[in-house]
């Protein structure tokens, strides 16, 4: 997935496990940028009677670096409060829940909006709501209007919500997870020899995440409050055009779980305690990279560090292992790939998507390289307008507008990294490469192609803030 | 976390500088059945001290002591949003003859 589960830790503590991070310049709203980041993966919309929620444990941060250096220079920190309004009730609610104030809706949450910047740490917003879950016809009717409720318009006129949302991201989980036996193209995966006849046939890809909500924080910011000090955002080819943004969620140092048994008339000795400095403990900014590019072991120290360390992972990105997999797994497909890597020519093309942006001069009339240092940041080129004609891989596909300069929600990022990984991009660090015919097909299949928006229609993105669709709800998602 | 466990933190390392001038008794620790946690309170009976103010710390900001290393006597100490790292071995000492 682009990073649900990433790691062998933090998919056991999905309340503070980053999903997804998207940035782009809001499409009806140009003159402002949006920022959202997904936690709580892989909901199941039905799961009651505890629907899901933020961790009121946890803290949350989008972070913006606007001048290179791998280190945040704006940041937003989410902190959430859950309250049980009615009591004395199992029920997340005790009937309609047709407004935010509800007195039928029991379990509710809360949040405050912080800003870190160089003026200070400054309250945007307190007390602000989050929508229920959508439960289903009964109990959230008019769903999308209650949750468009929840949008509210803070300090220096930015925009927020925080709740569920359907999931944006596609990907045949199913096939990717298995050995890599993308469907459409499974008849010339080697199959170990098995014999497998259902699979010598290509198929259209199955968006796993088809049915399957997230919670999301969103932001939307007028671009000058995230530009460095001067900068007018206007320029495609000036380096202060460029934000890199990255989200990550902390949990105390310490927490002790007292020893001792239940006491009715005085529940709060049981009462978990947590204290200490904030420690990080999962971070994300450009999709599938500790997913795919850093190796298991790695994977939860990968995301304790900071983006301006991230020098320390270059090697998992000059010599990706999937690049190495790929002409195995398919053999004949990938020769000049394979060849690639028989050369062992460090993959520089990655290293720049990924960890330095795309310096001036490597796609004409664009880049999206902020500064010098190593850091995996979603970069995104402010500039760049919204596309009138949107394709969904983004630069790959001649559309600025989308990743990897930043991420659109609809952007197709498995099938760009698949082909980026197999080889495409490598001629554009070197002239003389030709790529694969493979890798400018290879895919998933989840998607219709690159003008479709809609992940073959299993995504309903909203063409506004918060711009993920309207969560499914439990009763009509159930199978 | 109550004032009591603040007040036994810090009365702890306040003894643990009188247990390196060999001026106390070894702690007594109530009761160590470690599945059982009604058997198993973990106090430990040492003479209360006046607790110093500490700037910026509330009463019933939770303190918590992690051990780092034994021998050589690293402690870390987790107050609200704080963390600070020391060395103190007398206190590691009586710590470990508490859960003896």
């Amino acid at each position: 997935m682009s990073s649900h589960r990433e790691a062998p830790e933090i998919s056991k503590d999905p309340v503070a496990d980053s999903a997804d991070v998207y940035a782009f310049v809001s499409p009806d709203n140009p003159d402002t940028v949006t920022l959202i980041a997904t936690y709580v993966p892989l909901q199941e919309p039905a799961g009651g009677p505890n629907f899901y929620e933020f961790g009121d444990d946890v803290v949350y941060e989008i972070h913006v670096d606007n001048d290179g250096d791998g280190r945040a220079d704006v940041r937003y920190e989410f902190r959430f409060k859950s309250r049980n309004a009615v009591g004395n009730t199992f029920l997340y609610n005790n009937g309609p829940i047709q407004s935010l104030d509800s007195p039928n809706w029991n379990r509710r949450q809360t949040y405050s909006v912080a800003r870190w910047s160089k003026n200070g740490y400054q309250v945007l917003g307190d007390n602000l709501p989050c929508p229920p879950c959508n439960i289903g016809p009964l109990s959230t009717p008019n769903y999308a209007g209650l949750a468009q409720g929840a949008v509210r318009t803070i300090g220096d006129g930015i925009k927020v919500y925080a709740g569920q949302r359907a999931d944006g991201f596609y990907v045949d989980l199913g096939s990717v997870f298995d050995l890599a036996d993308l469907r459409p193209f499974q008849q010339l995966h080697n199959k170990y020899g098995l014999n497998l006849p259902g699979l010598n046939q290509p198929a259209p890809g199955v968006n796993a995440l088809a049915n399957i909500n997230v919670h999301a924080i969103a932001l939307q910011i007028p671009k000058s409050q995230l530009l460095r000090r001067g900068a007018k955002g206007t320029d495609v080819m000036d380096p202060s055009s460029v934000i890199g943004v990255w989200t990550t969620a902390s949990r105390r140092a310490a927490t002790i779980r007292p020893f001792v048994f239940p006491d009715f008339q005085n529940p709060s000795n049981t009462m978990t305690v947590s204290t200490g400095p904030n420690v990080q403990v999962s971070r994300l900014a450009n999709p599938l990279v500790n997913e795919v590019l850093i190796p298991i072991e790695l994977k939860d120290y990968w995301n304790r560090q900071m983006p301006y360390r991230d020098k320390q992972f270059r090697d998992r990105l000059l010599k990706p292992e999937l690049a190495q997999l790929l002409p195995g797994l398919y053999p004949g497909v990938f020769p000049n790939l394979d060849q690639l890597n028989k050369s062992g020519k460090p993959r520089t093309d990655l290293l720049a998507i990924l960890h330095t942006g795309l310096p001036a001069g490597v796609v004409e009339g664009f880049q999206n390289s902020g500064g010098k240092t190593e850091a995996d940041l979603l970069r995104l080129n402010v500039a760049v307008p919204p596309a009138a004609t949107p394709n969904n891989l983004g630069v790959v596909g001649g559309d600025f507008a989308g990743f990897p300069n930043g991420r659109r929600v609809y952007d197709d990022v498995l099938t760009i990294e698949l082909r980026a990984i197999a080889g495409l991009t490598y001629a554009l660090v070197d002239k003389s490469f030709t790529p694969d015919g493979a890798a400018g097909a290879i895919t998933d299949g989840t998607s219709g192609g690159p003008g479709d928006l809609t992940a073959r229609g299993t995504e309903q993105y909203l063409p506004n803030f918060p711009y993920l669709g309207v969560p499914h709800d439990g009763y009509s998602a159930a199978a | 976390m109550t004032d009591m466990s603040r007040r036994l933190f810090l009365g702890t390392s306040g003894a643990a500088a009188a247990v390196a001038a060999g001026a106390l008794a070894a702690p007594r620790l109530v009761g160590p059945t470690p599945t059982d946690p009604d058997q198993a309170l973990g106090v430990v009976e040492l003479p209360d001290v006046a607790l110093p103010p500490i700037a910026g710390v509330a009463d019933d900001v939770a303190v918590v002591l992690h051990i780092v290393d034994a021998r050589a006597g690293e402690i870390s100490a987790y107050v609200g949003d704080q963390h600070v790292t020391f060395t103190d071995r007398a206190l590691v000492a009586r710590v470990l003859q508490a859960n003896a």
